[in-house]
This record gives structure tokens, sequence and C-alpha cells, in this order.
């Protein structure tokens, strides 16, 4: 095979792999590059600025907003003006064809504010019902015929109705539609650049329309990909970004079943669900047997760190509290039940200490107190020996900096491998490039009080802490994690 | 005395068009005939089919014509940081799609299969690319920076934001990851 980088770099240069680019993508890309960057400058964005702001922060859901805008751009595309080769004539087209279709079923997953998303939309211009349903099993129907919206809430496994006081087209639709019509009506003269090519989907021939409003900083991409048999969307791809980045990146697969969901039991809520109006709340009675709970006792080292941290940019950090943090409750004979406990990780060697110092019981900040493993994705796991519910786990990173650690998720599993009754409790990977879930925990600054994370009680014999890097150096830090428990019974 | 001690930076046409770019099109243009084709080929090398790579190379440059009025570099190691690091995230960002990172995968298979004929230890570029698929995608953004690309350590590292010391360092462990991927019987799967 190959020993070192210098055999490595041999094998790679005796491969034969078919790099040639093809000349007309490179002149059409040279042509919508330069005409992207012609529409934007120095235009002030105060109008549709705010206006995206607000629709991105509707109650409704993330990708809703987004396949508005598909539908939307399906019913006010029409009015876009700098048509080129009749694509715009082409595309109010297909809009009637689809607006022919009984049902209209659309999967959507991509990123959002860099977290994972996917969804799934169906949509009746017939029947005037729009519904949709998320991963995580959050459900909403709207049903416009009889005005009533009925939204499900896996948590609480509650579906809450109520009254829709607005008439087809939603509100979500025609606050997207005002959207495209306000860039529109700003823009008339120069609208959106609308190209179409032949092109593939999939093994389908399909003509591909590349819409572009990259006029204004808050810029949209979207590519529609039209079945050039049925010349119904099969497919669309969303970019939407700003002068931060990108915003939205989704892609959407259209199908056109018959028949859609009647209910919002069809999107597969269970029929058991617990059912509310909006007006009347549900009071659930404490759950007797709750045990005495008491602060737990944690000994903190003393603080190394000295002077104000620096403004550092990251997104979803937590402001400090601004005092010492108040003590955390757990029942009565919680102790730490990780001190002196094995520790394994996925970096054998550690390049600064070892391994064995992480429950030593030592928190203090100074060299030949921490351990530095390798960098980017590492994780360290501490054998409890014994079940236990975990009440809490303290982790001290690295406190004589105020660095910020990535991706920092926080497990209890029964085995040392994390495939048995594996529970996160904690996760500010927001952008799920661990690929343990997307995080909703926020990013916080290292302190010598170190990061308590309330575990609920878990119950797991093993835990582990990833960590992806920090602020300044690309390498994992570790002085100390504590488990605060009880053994299980 | 003053001219003898100061440093002397000498600038290129490159660089002209770099500082030109942010306020013209014809600069623009130049920076793009000059880096098209390497863009495209980083993307073919981190995503095996020239289709994907077509489309992520498209991203790739629109996003440059988005932001390049506010690109604060001025030289062309400047701009060719930034592009990379836009290519690199473009693709690891294709590629964290679950659905398509199985297509990639089920693209290499199959083309392996297609082209088993007897030496099972040779190492042709759909083995390699199933291999490096299995690699963290930063590791295979670095394996790609490395190796396609032939950039050196500090140039990676700016790109990457990254301390050089440590990505040689990191190059050693993925390679031993790479060699015991390829040890294992391909089968295209994750």
């Amino acid at each position: 095979m190959f020993k070192n980088e210098t055999d490595f770099n041999k094998i790679v240069g005796r491969l034969n792999i078919d790099d040639k680019p093809n000349p007309a993508h490179r002149e059409s890309l040279r042509r919508q590059m330069l005409s992207a960057f012609n529409k934007t400058g120095e235009q002030s964005l105060s109008q549709s600025g705010p206006l995206w702001r607000t629709i991105m922060k509707s109650p409704i859901t993330k990708l809703a907003a987004a396949a508005g805008i598909i539908i939307a751009v399906l019913i006010g595309i029409h009015q876009f003006g700098g048509s080129i080769d009749g694509a715009t004539v082409a595309l109010a087209q297909v809009k009637e064809n689809m607006k022919k279709m009984p049902w209209i079923h659309i999967m959507m997953e991509g990123l959002h504010s860099g977290a994972e998303v996917t969804e799934e939309l169906w949509l009746s211009f017939e029947s005037k019902i729009l519904a949709s349903k998320q991963a995580d099993g959050r459900s909403e129907y709207l049903d416009y015929e009889k005005h009533q919206k009925y939204e499900y809430d896996p948590c609480s496994q509650t579906i809450t109705v109520s009254q829709l006081q607005d008439d087809w087209p939603s509100p979500e639709i025609l606050r997207s539609r005002f959207f495209l019509d306000k860039i529109i009506e700003t823009h008339t003269e120069e609208g959106a650049e609308i190209t179409c090519r032949a092109g593939k989907y999939k093994d389908k021939t399909v003509d591909i329309y590349d819409i572009v409003f990259a006029k204004w900083t808050i810029g949209v991409i979207m590519q529609l990909f039209v079945d050039s048999e049925s010349h119904l969307i099969i497919a669309a791809s969303e970019i939407h970004g700003d002068s931060g980045g990108t915003i939205l990146d989704i892609d959407s697969e259209f199908q056109y079943p018959q028949k859609g969901p009647r209910s919002i039991y069809d999107l597969g809520v269970s029929e058991s669900a617990i059912v509310k109006t909006r007006d009347v709340s549900k009071q659930y009675a404490a759950d007797a047997g709750i045990p005495k709970l008491v602060p737990l006792a944690i000994k903190l080292p003393r603080p190394m760190f000295v002077g104000t941290p620096q403004d550092v940019k990251v997104p979803r950090l937590e402001k400090p509290l601004g005092r010492p943090r108040p003590p955390f409750y757990a029942p009565i004979g919680t102790k730490n039940a990780a001190f002196g406990k094995p520790v394994t990780s996925t970096d054998e060697d550690p390049i600064i200490g070892k391994l064995e110092w992480i429950t030593d019981g030592d928190k203090e900040g100074a060299d030949g107190s921490f351990v530095e493993l390798g960098p980017f994705e590492q994780h360290v796991t501490i054998d409890l020996e014994a079940e236990h519910n975990i009440y809490a786990i303290v982790v001290w990173h690295y406190h004589k900096e105020a660095h910020v650690y990535f991706d920092v998720v926080v497990q209890a599993a029964d085995d040392p491998d994390f495939t048995a009754n594996v529970t996160t409790v904690f996760n500010n990977d927001i952008d799920n490039s661990l690929g343990l879930g997307v995080g909703k925990n926020m990013h916080y600054t290292e302190t010598a009080e170190g990061k308590l994370i309330d575990a609920k009680g878990a119950r797991a014999r093993y835990v582990r802490l990833h960590s992806n890097g920090n602020t300044t150096y690309d390498t994992n830090h570790y002085i100390e994690v504590e488990v605060y428990g009880k053994a299980a019974k | 005395m003053v001219g003898a001690m100061a440093k002397t930076v000498k600038r290129t046409d490159i660089d002209d068009f770099v500082l030109r770019a942010g306020v013209e099109a014809e600069a623009l243009g130049q920076l793009y005939e000059l880096y098209y084709e390497r863009i495209f080929r980083f993307c073919v090398y981190r995503l095996f089919s020239k289709e994907a790579a077509e489309d992520v190379t498209s991203t790739v440059f629109l996003e440059v014509a988005r932001g390049i009025r506010s690109f604060g570099g001025q030289t062309e190691q400047d701009f060719r940081n930034w592009l990379y690091a836009i290519a690199a995230n473009q693709a690891n960002a294709y590629i964290r799609k679950t659905s398509r990172r199985k297509q990639l995968l089920a693209e290499a298979a199959n083309l392996m299969t297609a082209a088993a004929t007897g030496n099972a230890s040779k190492l042709d570029w759909p083995r390699l690319y199933a291999a490096i698929l299995k690699l963290k995608p930063e590791h295979q953004t670095i394996i790609t920076l490395r190796f396609f690309e032939n950039l050196e350590f500090e140039q990676i590292a700016k790109i990457l934001n990254a301390r050089p010391v440590t990505l040689r360092v990191t190059l050693h462990r993925i390679l031993k990851k790479l060699r015991n991927h390829l040890q294992a019987v391909p089968d295209g799967e994750a």
C-alpha cells in the first residue's frame, strides 16, 4: 500500500482521473458570475433586510417559509421582468400545470442558519390545504376551507386546534410573496435573472431554470428542475444568503400524488394524542414522590484567568451570568461518581498529560493539571463502573484562558461503544458537524466554575464528552470532569 | 537609509486584479479565468462526480461574485486562500447531505465493480475516493488540498484556519486511517 506521505503522493500522481471541465459550463458560469457581480453593489437594503428577518422569525416552520417562496415564485413569476429566452413564459406554463395537480408533495432537506433541517410539505390548491411535518415530529395541518389550524407537539403529544383567521393563500405565503413582490417592485426594470438550459436530474431529462436575485446583498439563487415531458417541477434547489453568509440552503423533491392527507393524523400523529383548543390549558398534576433535593457541593478551583475576555465572534454564545452560578439541587446522597474512574479517548496518546488526570480531582488550570488531546474532533469516555442515575456533569476544559470550545456534546450510555440507551444531555454542535444531531444548546466561555450540565437523572454507566477544538487552537483540552450521581438500584 | 531598511514587496499583475476585482467586472473575470479550472478540479477530487463538481463550482463563483466587493484581501495569495476556503466549505456542505454522500459512494462503487479485472490490490481513483469519503469532511479537505492541489502546509493552514504544525500531525493520522480503510474490502458503503 503506502508507508508515508511520499509514497501516497506517488500513488496519487499515477491515478487516472477525468478532471477536464466542460467549456460550455465554464462560459455559462462566467456570464452568470459577472451578471451577479453587476447586480450587487452599494444598493441600500433597508427595505428588504428587515422584511427578510421578519419572514425568518415567522412562527411557521422554517422550510415552509422557504417552500412558500417556491410557491410564491410560481404564483408571482409572471410578474418578473428581465426574462431571457422566453424562460418566464415557459415557467408560467409550468405554474399553471402544477395548479391543476390534485396534490403537490414536497420533501425538503437542507441547512438553515447552519443547522440541518428536513421537512415534508403537502399542498392542494383545489382543497385549500397546507400541511407540513418536520423531522422531530412537529406537524401542522391548515384547512382554509374550514378555517381550522391543527398543530402537533411531539414533546407533549398534544394537538392544539385554533381558528385560521386568514383566507387562502396563507399569510406566510403572502409575506413571502410580498417579499418577492417588494423586490420586483423595487427593481422592476431589472427584475430577476432567469435562464433556462437543458440538463439531467437523476437520469431524467429536464429543463433547468436558474433564477438569480443577486442584485441585493440578501441574495436568492433558485434552480427549478422541470420534467421535459410532464412540464412539472420535480426538484428545486434554493440558496438564500446575506453578507454574513448562507442563511438557507435547501433541496426539494416534488411529487404529485392523487391523494393527500385528510387530517393531521394522516401525517403520522397518533390518534391517542391529547387534543385541546388554544383557549383551554390542561393542568397537569405534580408527580408525587419526588425525592428531597439538596444543593450540590461543587468545589471550585481558584480562577487562573485574569483580565477581560476578548470579544470572540462565536454564534449563539452565552452571555456571562455576571455573578456566581446558583446552586444546583440533586437528591441527597449524590456525589461525584467519576472521581478516580478510568478514562478512554479517541486520542490514546495525548499531546500533553495523561487521561487519568481528567478524573483525578485536580481542577487547577496550571501546567501539569490539564490534558491536551489532538486537533479537531475528539472525545473522552468515563466508565463509572456501575449504572448510576446522573443528575449533573461538570466539565472544565481549560480555564486559564477564555476559550470557547466547539461541538461540545455530552452523552450517557449503557455500553462503552455508545450504542445502547444513549442519552444526549448537552449539545452545542449547531451545524451537526459531529453527526450526533443538531445542537440546541449555546456556546459558552470557559471559566473556573466549569460548565454544569443538568443530566436530569439519566441512567447510565458511561459518560462521553466530545469537542472539536476551540476559538484559539484546534486541539482539545480537559482539566477535570465530574459526574454527580447515585448508584442505580 | 529609509530605502535600505524598508521591505520592498513586489506586486504582480494578479495582485492588481485582486485589488480591482471588487469594483471592476473585468478584473473579476480575469481572476475567474485563472482559477476556474483549479476550483473545478478541486471539486472533482472532492466530489468524484463531474456533474456535482459543476454544481459546486457554480455555487463557489456565485458566492465570490456576491462577496468580492467586501473582500479585504490585497494579494493573489489572499484571494486564493479565500476562494479555496469557500470551495472547501461548499464541498463539505454538499457531501454532508446524506443522500448525496450515499450517491457519491454508490457511483464510486459502480465504477470499481465495472473496472474490477484481476489485480484487486491495484489502487484506482474510485477505490481511493471511496476510502477518502469515509474520513471526516475536514480530513477529506486536507487530503485533497495536500495531495491533489499540492498546497504547502502553510497555505492549507491559512485556508482552514489551522496551525501548520497541527496539520502535519493530523495528516500523519489521516494517512494511517486511509491505509486501514484501503486494506479493508472496498464495498462502497459508509
